[in-house]
């Protein structure tokens, strides 16, 4: 369901003498929560500001098409999912022809990036991650970094609410058993 | 043990990121949109110009010998199109209405558009 301030935004922009106005409110209300989300599963700062702003551009071209079954802030989560795992897959795709690890590259990153803090136990968590099934780490993000519900994820990602409990369950288990090594 | 872990955000940005990001996005989407409309009013206006001129030209022609000189012109404008010696803008200015014909072609283009066009993939979720 839509909040009351999602309805006034979406009015906005279908007005022509508004919509520049509603596009710029849509994304300062939402541009952090999506690029969390990007940046999270893709870590590297460029990648995840390409993400979001193909979220935006692709919400924008779509927003006729929104049906409003859906609150617009899940809508948009959905878009920004969709991208970072696209991106992650064309990634790896391209990282099958070099004779570097992906995922070992992505742990140095996290270990020598400036634009990652975290103390040691939030890098070694975030290095863990990386072992996992990109839909898993999704999935995991969502719930324990981006506390949302099992039934928001549910609108988000188009699974069940048993297939997430299940996925969550295993990824927190794998997560636990690597942090507790060495 | 997980409930131990902060969940602090580790991620940083660059200063301003977020204060000038809006500002890159609209500018992009207006750049995106520009690029969509005239690719297609190049070929869209050419192919109504051809048939302008055709009809204005030879009007007692038959059927067949007035698609044959269609499709030769067609191809000639499109290599005047293709290296650039017409601009949109010339090709809009040999048409008569060119306002509706932007219309029509707009209305195509944003009707036509695929969205999730990568996200046919049935494995995408677990």
């Amino acid at each position: 369901m839509m909040s009351l301030s999602e309805l006034e935004l979406l009015k906005m922009i279908q007005e022509p003498e508004t919509r520049e106005k509603g596009y710029r409110l849509l994304i300062d209300m939402y541009q952090r929560r999506i690029y969390g989300i990007a940046r999270k599963m893709v870590l590297i700062h460029e990648d995840a500001d390409d993400i979001t702003q193909n979220t935006f551009i692709k919400a924008f071209k779509n927003l006729h098409s929104f049906n409003g079954n859906s609150s617009l802030f899940t809508w948009l989560y959905r878009i920004a999912t969709n991208e970072s795992l696209n991106f992650l897959q064309r990634k790896k795709r391209k990282f099958l022809l070099s004779i570097e690890d992906h995922e070992e590259v992505m742990k140095k990153y996290v270990d020598s990036s400036p634009l990652i803090d975290g103390d040691a136990i939030e890098r070694r968590l975030q290095k863990a991650l990386l072992a996992l099934p990109e839909k898993q780490r999704l999935v995991f993000n969502l719930r324990f970094y981006e506390d949302l519900s099992y039934d928001e994820i549910s609108q988000i990602t188009e699974t069940s609410v048993g297939g997430l409990k299940a996925s969550y369950h295993h990824a927190v288990k794998k997560l636990e058993n690597e942090l507790k090594k060495e | 043990m997980m409930e131990k872990i902060p969940k602090n955000n580790i991620f940083n940005t660059p200063d301003g990121y977020f204060e000038s990001l809006p500002d890159r996005i609209l500018e992009r989407k207006s750049k995106d949109a520009k690029t969509v409309y005239l690719h297609a009013v190049k070929y869209v206006a050419a192919a109504a110009f051809v048939i302008g001129l055709i009809y204005f030209f030879t009007p007692s022609q038959s059927f067949e010998e007035n698609f044959f000189q269609s499709t030769v012109m067609e191809d000639e404008i499109e290599l005047y199109i293709a290296s650039d010696y017409w601009q949109a803008e010339d090709i809009l200015a040999f048409v008569e209405n060119p306002n509706d014909l932007l219309d029509e072609i707009l209305s195509e283009e944003w009707s036509s558009f695929e969205f999730y066009e990568e996200d046919n993939n049935d494995d995408l979720w677990y």
